[in-house]
């Protein structure tokens, strides 16, 4: 059963809409992640999961209970801001003591969990600083010891990795994954970061203006999103819009600039128009026209980027249609700019997008 | 260069040099009158410790001066938190309170008091015509009525720091309170009162060293009756010529006034005492 079941959220603002009917279940131990870009809404459904922000419409459940009308105070849930607002009058210890002073907890038994949850972020010789004496890392790890030493049922994280720089950002994502393995507790994180969503979450939901796009895996989303939305917000692609699609042993075949292009996977969704989408790492490059592949087009190269690891084209159809390509630098010699030369994709890597 | 930097040397030393003038010179002035008058020696200070009526008087001072500064700062701290976070039209109303006492001036205001609360005044007047009282009550030339007058003066001067501290409270750190399960009672003495404590330090000691120097107000509204130091030393030099005496009292209040204003000094940084 769901730890979290929430259906038909709508949030309003006088006549602006910041929700849309939103449902989805979050699983217990899950590290869920709210992704989409600002404004999406992702932060006002996380504002009222935690009770702070009050739904306009629908429910809210916990562990098969109605909270759609209990107090931020009795939810029981941590949650880590943005900017962390820890308290900057309180040192480290008393900062993360203080949700257990709120509990009315044993003092033995209260210096034994904060002792112990400071440890576990790495705080210790910290624990007698105030707030402003640390860096942005350690009062992330502070604001994360607080909101988990009264093991809350779930904790929310909003943005809580934005105010860091790269390095210090990617050290905290593996400490974040780190905990919640040890914790077990269900992590609702909110970011606009689409590599932090990728790299760390179990599921990811996608927002959009307001709505919930696409809830899946990582994997799923990214292989299979199921809207040019949720398919350009997630990493790069290619997206062939093509023209009279139909549906003919198994594959969604249709037409660009006379080729005829198919895909495998092409589900029930296709009504009238239809696109066909490609990853760039999908694409694959020769300069003789290939006889096993399904989908060829001709390109010319415009770009070449050297990224190390691999490469990244820019190329373009006669027709003018613009193609990204991504080709990993062991597989030899990048094709030089200018060069004429054939782009091809099998119908498992297309991705059916029904406009 | 050089004449560039003569009109420089020249404006910097302008206020200085004021401050010479018009500030330490008359002062050094009063201290050697309260060493000299009339006869050289301390025997002004020893006075001061060991008249009674000057003891009296500074401790009627100490205490009205406490009391107002009590009330002004709990009323202030009232005013400055619904001014803050109130609705748009709570914001309105608390800036018309905050703000028209504070543009009359000070003798309208303690003449305004006495004529409410004068034994014939508005106040006495309509409650013996419901009948709530058979005699008038007294209630100028009391304690109370100097207290009064006072706190309705002082109040918006404890207002402004008070305000500016609870306005830069970050609201998360209070949203983190509630998150954490902690009732508003709980959040008020633990995170809010706390933060806002330099606040209410500096509105504490603006308000002391302002009541300690007040004239007008305790002269009206105490009528010769209740005389705080102010009035004491207007009365040593301008009544009874006791000049020495009255610069030795000046000299004596001007050290309490330095001391707080040392601590304000302090105080007014408020990330000192965060830390």
């Amino acid at each position: 059963m769901s730890q979290i079941a929430a259906s038909s959220i709508c949030k309003s603002y006088g006549d602006f809409k910041a929700l849309h009917d939103v449902s989805m279940e979050i699983s217990k131990g899950e590290f869920l992640t709210f992704l989409g870009p600002s404004g999406s809404g992702k932060t006002t459904f996380l504002m009222i999961l935690a009770g702070f922000t009050e739904q306009t419409s629908g429910q809210l459940m916990k562990d098969g209970r109605d909270i759609s009308a209990m107090a931020a105070e009795e939810r029981n849930f941590g949650m880590v801001f943005q900017g962390y607002a820890l308290f900057p009058h309180m040192t480290v210890w008393q900062n993360v003591d203080y949700p257990l002073r709120v509990r009315k907890m044993g003092s033995a038994e209260r210096k034994q969990k904060v002792g112990r949850i400071i440890e576990t972020v790495g705080l210790a010789e910290h624990a007698h600083k105030k707030p402003s004496q640390l860096s942005g890392g350690q009062q992330q790890r502070v604001a994360l010891a607080r909101s988990l030493v009264f093991q809350p049922d779930v904790l929310l994280l909003d943005e809580p990795l934005s105010a860091l720089d790269r390095n210090l950002r990617e050290q905290m994502q593996s400490e974040l994954k780190r905990v919640h393995e040890e914790t077990g507790t269900t992590f609702v994180f909110v970011t606009h970061d689409q590599g932090e969503a990728l790299a760390m979450s179990d599921k990811i939901a996608i927002f959009n203006k307001g709505r919930l796009m696409q809830l899946a895996t990582p994997d799923h989303i990214y292989n299979a999103p199921d809207s040019r939305f949720v398919a350009e917000f997630l990493g790069q692609i290619n997206i062939f819009p093509v023209a009279s699609p139909g549906i003919d042993g198994g594959l969604l075949r249709g037409n660009l600039d006379g080729t005829t292009l198919s895909a495998a996977n092409p589900g029930n969704r296709v009504n009238g128009t239809a696109s066909i989408a490609v990853r760039p790492e999908h694409m694959t490059l020769s300069a003789e026209r290939p006889a096993d592949q399904a989908n060829v087009l001709p390109a010319r190269v415009i770009q070449t980027t050297y990224q190390g690891s691999h490469s990244d084209l820019v190329l373009q159809t006669p027709q003018g249609h613009s193609i990204s390509a991504s080709t990993h630098n062991a597989n030899g010699a990048l094709p030089s700019v200018g060069s004429d030369l054939w782009v091809g994709w099998s119908p498992e890597n297309s991705i059916v997008i029904a406009d | 260069m050089a004449a560039r930097l003569n009109i420089h040397t020249i404006a910097m030393w302008l206020l200085p040099a004021l401050f010479l003038a018009v500030y330490l010179a008359p002062l050094l002035g009063v201290f050697g009158w309260s060493v000299s008058r009339p006869e050289p020696g301390a025997e002004n200070y020893v006075r001061m410790l060991t008249d009674a009526d000057a003891l009296n008087i500074m401790l009627r001072t100490a205490r009205v001066c406490i009391l107002v500064t009590l009330t002004s700062v709990l009323l202030a701290y009232l005013l400055a938190y619904h001014w803050v976070f109130g609705s748009p039209a709570r914001k309105l109303f608390m800036e018309l309170c905050i703000f028209i006492p504070f543009w009359i001036s000070v003798l309208i205001r303690a003449f305004g008091w006495v004529v409410i609360l004068r034994n014939k005044g508005i106040l006495n007047e309509s409650l013996l015509s419901i009948g709530a009282i058979a005699e008038p009550l007294t209630l100028v030339r009391t304690e109370f009525s100097v207290i009064l007058g006072m706190v309705h003066f002082l109040v918006p001067f404890a207002v402004f720091p008070i305000a500016s501290v609870m306005r830069q409270i970050d609201s998360r750190v209070l949203l983190a309170s509630r998150g954490m399960g902690a009732s508003p009672g709980f959040t008020f003495w633990n995170v809010f009162l706390p933060l806002t404590v330099p606040g209410i330090l500096a509105s504490v000691i603006i308000v002391f060293v302002f009541a300690l120097g007040f004239f007008i107000t305790p002269a009206i509204l105490g009528g010769g009756k209740i005389v705080m130091i102010a009035e004491y030393i207007y009365i040593q030099i301008f009544q009874t010529s006791n000049w020495g005496f009255g610069a030795a009292l000046s000299i004596g209040v001007l050290a309490v006034v330095a001391a707080m204003a040392g601590l304000l000094f302090k105080v007014i940084r408020p990330e000192r005492l965060v830390k």
